[in-house]
């Protein structure tokens, strides 16, 4: 389970965040939507430990954040990687880093589409291509809670038909999933709970389902936004 | 056909180029020679990283080009090219003798010998400073006494090769005052690479022994018509040798009532 | 520790196959086979002209692989985010530091050795021998480098690469002329000498690894001329690291 409790980013004056309070439930698909610059990747920032917050609490498995990063994968917006390594070699760096034991490298690069570029320089790699790696590197440690950020993005419609069935693999497998996104069709499509960030302030959180009523996600998502 | 015209674009483009660099060239060598500015010791130091061994290196280099180079002027520079080599690596120990033998020859014998006070100053620890240094004093300041003392020196030089240390030791002790004389020449050029100096070597060699080779003819003479001859040409006339041989510094000579052939003044 | 360790292969991987690096590599291979031309003019100093320009080479070109590798080392991680994606892996900052700065030290030394194996067989093409002592020369070159690492790692962790290079060199410079400073108010008043006094002792002090000018004499270095910079540069280049780790902390606030 993750609590976040009266979560606070201030940049000198500036008010990233503010006052945000989420609880998110093992093995679901949380959708984290909003504008541009509405707070998201500050959040998830936080939510992974590489952003102090200003105030607020956050608790990963009932404990916090810097104990649990055995447990947990990251995918940055936008990845960028290591231009020399191949995919393989980039793998295994990140697999050295945890102490636990960590999945078949080959396995994840099938998984994610991958397999043929195992000894290709990622400076090499397409935009999609390095959006799998990403996928990749955030699984390698079969985390029990993966964050991601927009990892949809450049991917072809084939690339995200095959995302959006890794992640309900996920969910079957008890992973809780909390990911950011614009792209509203496919959080309607695999999202359980969702959470709208608008200006640093959550303005909903809960059932997915509830929030469209008859509309679609996308419509009842800016009427929302129009109205506040 | 493009190809074509772009190569030939391309061509007179580049003739252009070589015809305006040759052509600056031209002018610049008809301008007035100046002479080139040696870097002050203490500045380079500052900015040369600690380098101070390969910064005193290149400046040697450029004392030997200049040396190499147009001598109209008699190197006015060449003390500060020197000099700047021996303040950056004070333990360089080649120019120091170098200037001892060299600058002698365009007329800075004093500036020479400073190098040596220097050299001896900074503890420099080869036969070769002190040997040239010897070889200075004796032929161009005719002071027997410090050329001694020189001689000395190099002769303790745990360095020095054993046959300078033989004729080092020797010095001043040996009758024949010319044969002692070719052997230090001999021991200079025997024992250096250098080209410069093994010409400046090699021309006394070739002058003492011309002086031995005169002596003899001399003998010779006296023996044919009873007296010494009164000067080389003699020599000549009177069919002991086929010609006046050439002195390397340019000597004519007469003989003495010893048959000793003195150089023409 | 073990992370350190990972985090320092993978530098090394990265920088080892940078294209620049064989480009510098290649000049510094060049300028070294270039010395038996520069000895060979030298009327008879062959050995030492070839020594002295062999060293100093080594030494021009490992500052110049240090500062173009070391000042964007840090910087490409962040503009490109790398930083985020290991730093939210078990990794704390200063083993991420660590990493990177013993990667970076792997890669440099690498190509002072392989300088240094030309080096000496240019040495004993000439007739010089087994140059072995300017092997002592190189030790203290590492160490220097090591140093030299830390400072590129420091401010590359704030500035951009051409900044950090621009510093890198300043404080180069400023490095070998400590002790002319000293020199310089050696007849000033008691204000100026303590002000030298404090510059000289808190700005890093790169001419103690200097020995390259007595070595090629053939003077050996005693133990003091070897133990103490090695020490010196151990101790500064934790500081810097350490200044290198708050500074990062800083800008993830």
């Amino acid at each position: 389970m993750i609590n976040i409790t009266k979560l606070s980013k201030t940049y000198s004056k500036d008010k990233i965040v503010e006052d945000l309070s989420l609880t998110i439930n093992k093995g679901q698909i949380f959708g984290f939507l909003g504008p541009n610059g509405a707070g998201k990747t500050t959040t998830m920032k936080m939510l992974v430990g590489l952003s102090t917050p200003s105030c607020g609490i956050i608790e990963i498995n009932n404990s916090s954040i810097n104990k649990n990063k055995e447990l947990i994968g990251y995918m940055p917006e936008d990845p960028y990687f290591y231009d020399h390594l191949t995919a393989k070699e980039f793998l295994t760096f990140m697999q050295e880093l945890f102490k636990n034991k960590t999945k078949d490298i080959q396995n994840i690069l099938k998984l994610v589409g991958l397999e043929k570029a195992m000894h290709q320089k990622i400076q090499e790699f397409s935009k999609g291509m390095k959006q799998r790696l990403g996928l990749a590197q955030a699984i390698i440690n079969d985390p029990q809670y993966l964050f991601l950020d927009e990892p949809l993005d450049g991917l072809d419609p084939i690339g995200r038909r095959e995302f959006k069935e890794i992640f309900l693999n996920l969910k079957k497998e008890g992973k809780t999933i909390f990911f950011n996104s614009h792209v509203l069709s496919d959080v309607e499509e695999i999202c359980d709970q969702i959470g709208i960030i608008n200006k640093g302030k959550l303005i909903y959180s809960g059932d997915v389902k509830t929030f469209c009523g008859k509309k679609s996600l996308e419509d009842a998502f800016v009427e929302k936004l129009i109205n506040k | 056909m493009k190809q074509i015209y772009l190569s030939l674009v391309v061509a007179f483009l580049f003739l252009g180029i070589v015809s305006t660099q040759y052509l600056s060239d031209q002018q610049r060598a008809k301008a007035d020679y100046v002479e080139p500015m040696v870097l002050r010791p203490d500045l380079v130091k500052a900015v040369d990283l600690g380098l101070h061994n390969a910064a005193a290196d290149l400046m040697w280099l450029g004392a030997i080009q200049y040396f190499g180079g147009r001598n109209d002027n008699g190197y006015p520079k060449m003390v500060d090219y020197l000099n700047f080599s021996s303040d950056l690596d004070p333990k360089f120990s080649y120019p120091y003798a170098f200037g001892s033998l060299v600058l002698p020859t365009i007329g800075q014998t004093n500036q020479g010998l400073a190098l040596v006070d220097k050299a001896i100053k900074n503890k420099v620890d080869d036969w070769r400073v002190s040997y040239y240094a010897a070889t200075t004093y004796l032929f161009e300041k005719n002071d027997k006494e410090m050329a001694l003392k020189m001689f000395d020196l190099a002769a303790s030089t745990p360095s020095a090769p054993d046959n300078i240390k033989r004729i080092a030791a020797n010095f001043g002790s040996n009758k024949d005052k010319r044969s002692q004389t070719l052997d230090i020449w001999k021991g200079i050029y025997d024992n250096t690479k250098d080209e410069v100096i093994k010409e400046r070597a090699k021309k006394y060699i070739i002058h003492f022994q011309l002086l031995d080779f005169l002596s003899l003819a001399a003998d010779e003479y006296k023996k044919k018509y009873g007296k010494y001859p009164a000067n080389e040409d003699e020599l000549v006339t009177g069919k002991i040798l086929k010609a006046t041989p050439e002195d390397p510094f340019g000597f004519h000579y007469d003989f003495n009532e010893e048959g000793q052939p003195k150089a023409r003044l | 520790m073990k992370n350190i360790l990972t985090i320092a292969k993978n530098t090394f991987k990265e920088t080892i196959r940078d294209k620049i690096l064989y480009g510098i590599f290649a000049f510094a291979l060049l300028f070294l086979l270039s010395t038996i031309f520069f000895g060979s003019i030298s009327l008879g100093e062959d050995v030492k002209v070839v020594k002295d320009f062999g060293l100093a080479g080594i030494y021009a070109f490992s500052i110049i692989i240090t500062v173009f590798l070391g000042t964007s080392l840090i910087y490409k991680e962040i503009e490109k985010r790398t930083l985020y994606v290991i730093l939210s892996k078990p990794v704390t900052i200063i083993q991420f530091l660590l990493g990177k700065f013993f990667g970076l030290f792997a890669s440099v030394s690498l190509n002072i050795l392989l300088m240094t194996i030309v080096h000496l067989a240019v040495v004993y093409f000439k007739g010089g021998g087994f140059d072995y002592l300017s092997l002592w020369s190189i030790l203290l070159l590492i160490f220097e480098i090591a140093l030299f690492i830390s400072i590129a790692i420091l401010f590359s962790t704030f500035s951009t690469p051409l900044a950090g290079a621009i510093y890198s060199i300043i404080l180069l410079y400023i490095g070998h002329s400590l002790g002319l400073l000293l020199d310089y108010v050696k007849n000033s008043g008691a204000l100026a000498k303590f002000f030298a006094n404090v510059v000289y002792y808190i700005l890093p002090n790169l001419e103690k690894f200097n020995i390259r000018n007595s070595v090629v004499h053939g003077i050996h270095p005693t133990g003091s001329d070897i133990i103490y910079p090695i020490l010196y540069s151990s101790l500064y280049s934790i500081i810097l690291l350490w200044l290198a780790a708050t500074s990062l902390k800083k800008q993830e606030i």
